[in-house]
């Protein structure tokens, strides 16, 4: 599984970064980098079995159990 | 700033819109379980509501014209506070395209594919959609035609192929629950089908005559809003009260089809119908958040981001909900409330907030 992603992050970074690095964008790389390295971490961590806490369920706890904002 | 020279036509635009709202057609359990027999009527209601909603829609996209609304946002707010408030929109497109290819995997997984894993129909089907989305709006855009004929020809066969298991008496007794049961169907109508149009705000500039903007979006909600009703009457019709506790009524109720023993089991066919809807829905809503990122860094081209943003995609939508019960319980009861917050409080702060500031439409920019 671990081979899994890192055979797909490698072939994202070979399709997307050799084009960013010929035209010599340098802010795009930065921001492609950074989401990159976002990306890969956390399916690391999800292949892993880490419980990742769910934004989703935040918004949700936010809403319903602090503004009571919901209709059950 | 263009990050592309795509343009669009209104035509395109109206049937971009009525297959996005089709493509949340297999979510009708949502209302359903809320409103059982009355959700017809609540359809309708919602899309005059719908209507007032787009109004404002238009009226703040044709403020700016060949603006999306990060842009918008930047003009309205200054660059801080309207960086704040995109960011605020980045994530609920994240949510979005995250519970809709969650969606992707539940039906996948509970009636197409029960043996295979649920990451890996996800990863193929983000790919799917990153694919499109890399190849461009117009490209995008071009097939939701195509799409949106193809829906209301198996809507036309299946009501036809259902008229014998139709019982008219289903949606009776009328009017007869609580008013504040319709309040929240009639919320959860306008906000998950109709009002997730606002990811359309990054493709209103790229249309190629602003001023058919506001007949390509009315008409748009009009084809998407009919094919709807005629979803929920004819569930209603087929189903009954069983409505109310299935999980994909529009499903179930394609798999009853059966004439004389020879045309039967063709859910498989709706299956794709619904799939293909969910990919055209998935793939803007994907477009619409690269172009956010693209947009509040300032970048030069939103292709290379496109792969990666997937992945946040699928990560996302494998760890939003534990189970499709609780998927069902926001779908009926937070949601309605958390996008109606993205949908409608915040266009409508910003509409107010630029007719304050008294931003006019520039003549001489549509003169050019």
């Amino acid at each position: 599984m671990i081979l899994f992603i890192l055979t797909i992050f490698a072939l994202i970074a070979l399709v997307d970064m050799r084009g960013l690095l010929k035209k010599k964008y340098r802010k795009e790389l930065i921001v492609f980098s950074s989401i990159f390295i976002i990306a890969l971490s956390l399916s690391l961590l999800l292949s892993f079995g880490v419980a990742l806490y769910s934004p989703i369920k935040v918004s949700q706890y936010f809403l319903k159990d602090i503004l009571h904002l919901s209709y059950k | 700033m263009k990050l592309d020279n795509e343009t669009i036509t209104g035509g395109q635009l109206t049937f971009a819109i009525g297959a996005f709202i089709l493509g949340s057609s297999l979510l009708t359990s949502f209302v359903l379980s809320v409103s059982a027999q009355d959700s017809w009527l609540m359809v309708l209601i919602s899309t005059l509501i719908s209507f007032l909603i787009y109004w404002m829609y238009i009226v703040l996209s044709q403020k700016f014209p060949g603006k999306d609304l990060i842009e918008i946002n930047d003009e309205v707010f200054g660059s801080i506070v309207g960086k704040i408030i995109s960011l605020f929109y980045l994530y609920f497109f994240f949510s979005l395209a995250a519970l809709n290819t969650k969606d992707v995997g539940n039906f996948v997984s509970g009636y197409v594919l029960p043996e295979s894993p649920g990451p890996v129909v996800l990863v193929m089907f983000v790919f799917i959609c990153a694919w499109a989305v890399r190849k461009g709006v117009s490209t995008m855009l071009r097939y939701g035609f195509l799409f949106t004929i193809m829906s209301v020809l198996f809507l036309g066969f299946s009501i036809i192929f259902l008229i014998k298991d139709m019982h008219f008496g289903n949606f009776l007794p009328f009017l007869h629950l609580p008013i504040a049961t319709y309040l929240q169907s009639i919320n959860i109508i306008t906000i998950i089908p109709f009002c997730e149009i606002v990811v359309f705000f990054m493709i209103f500039p790229h249309i190629d005559q602003p001023k058919k903007l506001k007949k390509s979006v009315l008409f748009g909600l009009l084809i998407g809003a009919t094919m709807l009703f005629l979803i929920i009457a004819r569930d209603t019709a087929v189903l009954g009260n069983t409505t109310n506790i299935l999980s994909m009524p529009s499903y179930e109720s394609v798999r009853i089809i059966n004439i004389s023993n020879v045309i039967t089991r063709t859910e498989i066919l709706f299956a794709i119908a619904f799939l293909v809807l969910l990919f055209f829905k998935i793939s803007i809503i994907y477009y619409a958040i690269v172009i956010t990122l693209a947009r509040i860094f300032k970048l030069r081209t939103y292709r290379p981001i496109v792969y990666v943003t997937g992945i946040i995609i699928i990560v996302y939508a494998l760890i939003t909900f534990d189970s499709p019960m609780e998927n069902a319980f926001w779908g009926s009861n937070v949601a309605p409330i958390f996008s109606s917050l993205f949908e409608v409080l915040l266009p409508l702060i910003t509409l107010i907030i630029a007719q304050i500031r008294g931003f006019q439409k520039p003549k001489e920019a549509v003169a050019r």
